[in-house]
């Protein structure tokens, strides 16, 4: 069984071309427009890792995160995605890696794959300086 | 003839009476980064600042609100008094000294002194534990008249706080489905590379459509990179407008940096760029992904208005002029360079046009932007011959300063990274 990653964006075509090239790279890829669901398919089957963006209706990536880390402490890797300029935003959160939106897919694919090898150790240590 | 120690402490009691009057927090951080190792004669010096944003930028927000000035952020402090940034690696040896009020532990300066500074190196720590006292009764008192002033700082900062969102919301906006386009386009890449990898037909419906994929799919991204380029330098001058773009400093050769983009731009455009620059360098301190954007724009600005057969000469050096230093860098044609070109920025104005917010095309309004954001300027100069020079000038540290940045000391750490 492929790792298996989960994807929260409110813009559907994001999430259907980030769904496409995960599933072409051998990862199981589960997508959500919106957040809360998401939070709640991954308090019921733990994901491999997370790529969420932040200003989204209903809940926003911050708190997704937060919420992801009081179910799963800092060994889940997080990736968020983001337009946002307000980087504090950004800075303040535990997370492994930041992408700023628009992005280049190999980039991304790369730092998926090196988060993905990673002991839970140095998951957990990388989450102390989220952005990459 | 007063011995060393004794005139030191002579300018000493002239110093700590301006750090007691000193009228702002950056006045206080310079008085105790540049002036006191002048006065000591303290040769080598590496002070970082440690301190949380809120403490520094709100004080110096509400400062400026209450002069009516500009904001003064925490990268313009860190120019202009040569505190390295604070993410910056501190020297091995550092010392610590705390910045305490109120007993409240408002930040850290960790300072490294020139082991062969001798006996100025220790008093030169020691007036700076004193001189630290003083900048934490400086923030305390800031923050007091913060506290009475917030109806009137507090229209200023909804105002900012509102030209803030605006600006997030229009980056938010315009940069989704632009991803949504590239993450698309990138895909499709990836499937036509797949597919030709897959397929072994040279010939035949489908290897025209690959091939026609293969030519149209690269300036799709390209022009996709354009336009995320250009709403950054747009949403760079909306900020700089107000003040909030904040730049970060650090050590750069600028003859190195002008050398390597020279190279990259050679190779992209097949021309010849040839760099002239001093062996030892020119250092100044910069915000380098900025600086080395301004550089790929300006020369790029100089190939592609020179015509095709034109070797673009570039001349780096480091300046002393009126008092002044300053390092300069000059691209045009090596046949053409002005000789009237005027160097020092008062002289100028009479050979060369300085570049206003709104000049010939956005790159160029940004890099002036940019340059004078960091304490410099950008000219320009054309003729009907099609000779085109621009003068690009950043202010160079002073010596005492300079030499505290040696390569001895941080080796990669503050040198050039591209």
């Amino acid at each position: 069984m492929g790792k298996h990653i989960v994807i929260v964006d409110d813009e559907a075509e994001i999430l259907g071309f980030l769904s496409e090239v995960l599933l072409s790279e051998g990862y199981e890829a589960f997508a959500f427009v919106n957040p809360v669901r998401a939070l709640d398919y991954c308090l019921a089957v733990p994901p491999s890792l997370v790529i969420t963006d932040l200003v989204m209706p209903v809940m926003s990536g911050q708190e997704l995160v937060w919420r992801l880390r009081e179910r799963y402490g800092l060994t889940l890797p997080i990736v968020v995605m983001s337009a946002s300029l307000n980087m504090a935003a950004v800075t303040s959160l535990p997370i492994q890696s930041f992408v700023s939106k628009p992005f280049d897919l190999d980039d991304l694919l790369d730092r998926l794959h090196c988060l993905l090898i990673a002991t839970p150790e140095g998951i957990a240590a990388r989450a102390y300086s989220p952005v990459q | 003839m007063p011995s060393r120690d004794g005139a030191a402490s002579l300018d000493l009691a002239g110093l700590f009476e301006r750090l007691a009057a000193a009228p702002s927090l950056d006045d206080v951080l310079r008085l105790l980064v540049t002036d006191l190792p002048k006065v000591l004669s303290v040769q080598r010096v590496v002070v970082t600042l440690d301190m949380p944003p809120t403490t520094v930028d709100s004080q110096e927000e509400t400062e400026a609100s209450i002069a009516e000035q500009a904001p003064v952020t925490h990268a313009r402090v860190a120019r202009r008094l040569w505190v390295l940034p604070r993410h910056s690696t501190p020297a091995p040896d550092a010392r610590e000294i705390p910045i305490e009020a109120g007993g409240e532990r408002l930040g850290t300066l960790r300072v490294w002194v020139g082991a062969d500074d001798g006996r100025p190196r220790d008093i030169f720590l020691a007036s700076l534990r004193i001189a630290c006292v003083a900048l934490g009764q400086q923030i305390l008192l800031l923050r007091a008249r913060a506290a009475g002033s917030d109806q009137l700082a507090g229209m200023t900062a909804t105002e900012r706080q509102r030209w803030n969102e605006f600006l997030n919301y229009v980056a938010h906006e315009v940069k989704t489905p632009l991803t949504s386009i590239q993450g698309h386009a990138q895909l499709l890449s990836r499937y036509v590379r797949a597919a030709r990898d897959a397929t072994k037909t040279k010939q035949g419906i489908l290897a025209h459509l690959l091939d026609d994929c293969e030519r149209n799919l690269p300036p799709l991204e390209k022009q996709v990179a354009r336009i995320d380029q250009l709403i950054r330098d747009m949403l760079d001058l909306a900020r700089s407008d107000d003040g909030s773009l904040m730049l970060t400093y650090e050590q750069t050769n600028l003859a190195s940096l002008v050398a390597q983009t020279a190279q990259s731009l050679s190779v992209e455009f097949s021309r010849n760029i040839t760099v002239d620059a001093p062996a030892e360098g020119v250092w100044v301190a910069c915000d380098l992904a900025r600086m080395e954007r301004v550089l790929r724009d300006l020369i790029q600005h100089v190939v592609r208005n020179g015509g095709q057969e034109r070797d673009v000469a570039i001349r780096v050096a480091a300046t002393d002029e009126a008092g002044a230093r300053y390092a300069h860098v000059r691209i045009g044609y090596q046949e053409a360079f002005d000789p009237g070109f005027a160097l020092h920025p008062d002289a100028a104005a009479t050979s060369g046009t300085e570049l206003a917010a709104s000049p010939l095309d956005l790159r160029l309004a940004l890099s002036a932007v940019i340059m004078r954001l960091h304490g410099g300027y950008l000219r320009y100069v054309s003729d009907t011959a099609g000779n085109n020079e621009l003068l690009l000038a950043l202010p160079r540290p002073d010596s005492s300063s300079a030499s505290a940045f040696g390569e001895d000391l941080y080796g990669e750490t503050h040198r050039n990274r591209g």
